[in-house]
């Protein structure tokens, strides 16, 4: 077990020290190298995040400016954040709020270009992929700045009682065409500001955000936290300082990574959050499980294959690479056994075969890691069907990839990489390095394998991060998982399909239901071979209005199912169409369609519905409704509990003198010295 | 005759202290773990206390040190050392007992509540006051209800708090206070 420890731990700080050693490029405004056009300003980025019952929203507000002679289009874009369903953009035209609606993705171009023409307002936000949000604005008047603001919604985790939230800034370079094409301004010239704000009913011990020690946070009752980070034009304007104005006053190029912990000892739960306008409609239900603690810890050992990116965009991290996989290695139990794949344009082993882990073959095969230099394009198909072959079908074994980028030669279809490892009965586990990865690719593999991926930004806390991995892995995992939901009348479940869940991972599960009333609710699997069920009953409400952005949520989650079901089965019209229809009717940037903000009189003159508009002012509404309500409870078995057990938390511990005990060190000094004087 | 020397170990032990936080790139490899002790890196039975889980860890542990490692070596630095090393022995055999279920441990806190009760009670015994039986009573009342409801009452660092260590380096205390009452008091007085 302790091997696996070693390996992880290692291989973590080796994913942190290569994130680390990449961050070169950033959120901004993008200019195309190398052409005339004058350079934009940001002058304001604020961003407000509110987290309770389970979910995330944040906005975004920014403001761009114009310092030049001529009308200008302002493009600015940001990496994808998690799971992140966007449904809000708003254009400030003529002083006032317009909010956004989505169209098909070729039509919002077209009208936005057919606007953009004519000389009118008009703004769009693009997703490209898996890689940036792309917000375009015209005209940002010569001389004058424009203000937009972008809110998005996201299922929050708090794994092994650790909550962690992401606001992504950080590019991660492997997308050199991009690169190359445009240039980007991060800079923030006059006010940049980061608040959020959390609300929770189970008891948190602390909030954290390790790359950000100059963040406030304030513990504001038993139930409410806040983290703010203010720029010094911010702060001089509220008076808390006198400090000069820099010229950029921040950066947009680092990740802002905060965590909360949950105090220890809190029960496994379920907690249910509900949206259902009147009792004749169809409800939508957000469902969190925190299983109980009860995943036995491994106590076999297992072959290991490193299945290590070697192309281009590795270069400059691979060195941290390899100091990671000697670190690893040097903790392997000499019964142990391993294989390392390099994978660039193709895939090599540098090891002959398996190897006992003996320092004396670690240390060789490092020199050999050390003496090559990483080049060339990202096979990852290549190596992973190598790392396959490799496996030894008598021992336990696993796989664990490391890769930064996006697989760009040989078979590069997601449906190859499902097939390959659904012929194969292997974990995967992925360390998936910054924010440009081919994050669905990588998450989709380790899904199909039972494995699982895990995503490493540059801001991340690496003893939590170590922590996380080795709790995953040193225990059971619970396999072929499946919710049913008996008693009341439940449909549209997503994720389709659960697959397993490590020790102290959530599920987090969506649907719609009818009626209301007591339902039972079974999650079923297998650990270690054996059918295991817990059970519950519990109320599904007749109505409830609280939470309209669950709609939002399961629509995000039902169309990663669709794109999933797309990768795997190959291009399909209808399901593709499925995707828009949903995207449109819960007003969803995807792959297939965009946000457009215009003026208020051009969307009834194009025939454009605003159906995202009252969705927006329900959701408004409901926000504030929220924040005049106290902090709910959410848990919904606590009459019949699910889990006997505590949830889990990361075992580790330390203590320190504080304040209290210096303060009662005072009066003992001060004995000390009375004494000193009276025997001198 | 009072001893005027510098208090030379405990200057030395807190530049350690903030050498090895600043110095350290994996401080993963130093923590106090059981598992990795049993597999045969001794040196986490010393550098686990040495480490610290972020700045606002290290900075109350080495304001606990420089207040009590100056006055217990003001006194007698062999009191100091026997302090240490009770203090690092019992909070390491409650962190390889099964009963600690921690992965990793770091922090001199633990080892601080050794010190603090030897400090307490050289004062003591030089000045018979009351007010050090209430800062007695009061240090233990303190680690007491933080053992019992498994929290840190005012600490604030990034690692879940763990005061059983707080009540391991008390014990640790009052063995050195027993041993040295029992056999050594006339041999090396720790007061003059």
């Amino acid at each position: 077990m302790k091997t696996i420890q070693s390996i992880i731990l290692s291989l973590t700080v080796l994913c942190i020290g290569t994130v680390w050693s990449t961050a070169n490029y950033a959120a901004g405004l993008m200019t195309p190298t190398g052409s005339n056009l004058p350079n934009l300003e940001i002058r304001q980025h604020h961003v407000d995040v509110v987290i309770e019952d389970g979910y995330a929203v944040t906005t975004v507000e920014q403001v761009f400016a114009n310092p030049h002679a001529s009308d200008l289009e302002a493009i600015y874009s940001f990496p994808v954040p998690e799971k992140a369903a966007v449904g809000e953009f708003t254009y400030w035209i003529d002083g006032s709020p317009v909010s956004g609606e989505v169209l098909e993705k070729q039509q919002a171009r077209e009208v936005y270009e057919q606007e953009k023409q004519a000389g009118r307002e008009a703004a769009l936000t693009e997703q490209d992929s898996y890689k940036t949000f792309d917000i375009a604005v015209y005209p940002v008047r010569a001389g004058q700045d424009v203000r937009i603001s972008l809110t998005y919604i996201q299922p929050v985790h708090a794994d092994s009682s650790i909550g962690r939230f992401v606001y992504p800034l950080e590019e991660g370079g492997v997308d050199e065409q991009r690169l190359s094409f445009w240039t980007y301004n991060e800079a923030v010239e006059e006010a940049f500001s980061f608040n959020l704000s959390f609300r929770s009913s189970w008891p948190i011990d602390d909030f954290r955000l390790p790359q950000h020690p100059q963040a406030s946070i304030q513990q504001i009752s038993d139930s409410e936290w806040s983290v703010s980070l203010v720029n010094e034009v911010m702060a001089s304007e509220e008076g808390t300082s006198t400090g000069t104005v820099p010229s950029v006053v921040h950066s947009l190029d680092q990740d802002i990574v905060v965590y909360w912990r949950q105090a220890q000892g809190l029960p496994g739960s379920v907690e249910m959050v509900t949206y259902k306008e009147n009792p004749g409609d169809r409800g939508t239900f957000m469902m969190t499980v925190t299983p109980g603690d009860d995943l036995a810890p491994i106590t076999n050992g297992r072959d290991w294959v490193f299945i290590l990116d070697f192309s281009g965009s590795m270069e400059g991290k691979f060195h941290s690479l390899v100091d990671g996989v000697d670190k690893g290695l040097s903790k392997l139990n000499p019964n142990d056994r391993f294989r390392i794949i390099l994978f660039n344009k193709h895939a090599r082993e540098i090891t002959q075969g398996f190897e006992y882990a003996l320092p004396e073959n670690v240390q060789h095969y490092m020199h050999a890691l050390e003496s090559d230099r990483p080049n060339s394009g990202t096979n990852l198909f290549a190596g992973l069907n190598r790392g396959i072959e490799s496996l030894d079908s008598d021992r336990s074994s696993a796989l664990i990839l490391v890769t930064d980028g996006v697989a760009n030669l040989g078979y590069t279809d997601k449906k190859d990489f499902l097939d390959l490892l659904e012929q194969t009965d292997v974990r995967l586990f992925t360390f998936v390095l910054g924010n440009s990865s081919n994050r669905p690719l990588l998450e989709s593999m380790a899904r199909v394998s039972n494995g699982f991926a895990m995503n490493v930004s540059n801001s991340d806390d690496i003893a939590g991060k170590i922590l996380e991995a080795t709790s995953r892995l040193t225990h059971e995992a619970f396999h072929d998982v499946e919710l049913d939901i008996s008693g009341i009348k439940v449909s549209d479940l997503t994720p389709e399909r659960i697959g397993s869940l490590y020790r102290g991972q959530q599920l987090i599960v969506f649907g719609h239901y009818r009626g209301n009333g007591e339902a039972t609710v079974n999650i079923r699997g297998r650990v270690s071979g054996k059918d295991r069920v817990y059970t519950s009953t519990f109320e599904f409400p007749e109505t409830g209005t609280l939470h309209p952005e669950i709609e939002r949520l399961w629509a995000f989650a039902k169309i990663e199912d669709m794109q999933n079901r797309l990768d795997y089965f190959g291009k399909d019209a209808d399901t593709e169409q499925a995707i828009t229809d949903v995207a449109i009717e819960h007003g969803l940037v995807t792959d297939y369609t965009s946000m457009i903000v215009l003026r208020e009189e051009r969307f009834q003159e194009l025939g454009i519905k605003r159906l995202n508009r009252s969705r927006v002012e329900k959701e408004q509404l409901a926000r504030q409704e929220r924040m005049a309500q106290g902090v709910r409870n959410n848990r919904v078995d606590s009459s019949q509990p699910m889990y006997k057990e505590h949830r889990a938390s990361h075992g580790n511990g330390g203590g320190a003198f504080d304040h209290l005990m210096l303060l009662l060190l005072l009066p003992l000094m001060l004995a000390h010295l009375k004494t000193r004087k009276r025997f001198s | 005759m009072i001893n005027r020397r510098v208090p030379v170990l405990t200057l030395g032990i807190m530049i350690v202290l903030i050498g090895l936080h600043l110095l350290v790139p994996d401080k993963t490899q130093l923590y106090f773990s059981a598992t990795e002790i049993c597999r045969g890196q001794a040196w986490r039975l010393i550098s686990g206390h040495l480490m610290h889980a972020d700045l606002q860890h290290l900075l109350w542990n080495c304001l606990g040190l420089v207040v009590l490692g100056t006055l217990l070596e003001y006194r007698s630095r062999r009191a100091l050392i026997t302090s240490l090393g009770a203090g690092i022995i019992f909070v390491n055999v409650l962190l390889l007992t099964p009963f600690s279920q921690l992965d990793y441990y770091c922090g001199l806190s633990g080892v601080l509540n050794t010190l603090l009760l030897v400090a307490l009670w050289v004062e003591w015994k030089l000045t018979r006051s009351w007010l050090i039986i209430v800062l007695a009573f009061g240090s233990i009342v303190k680690v007491l209800v933080e053992t019992s409801q498994g929290i840190s009452i005012v600490t604030d660092i990034s690692w879940p708090p763990y005061a059983w260590s707080h009540l391991a380096g008390l014990s640790g205390g009052f063995f050195v206070i027993y041993i040295h009452t029992r056999w050594f008091q006339d041999q090396y007085p720790l007061t003059h």
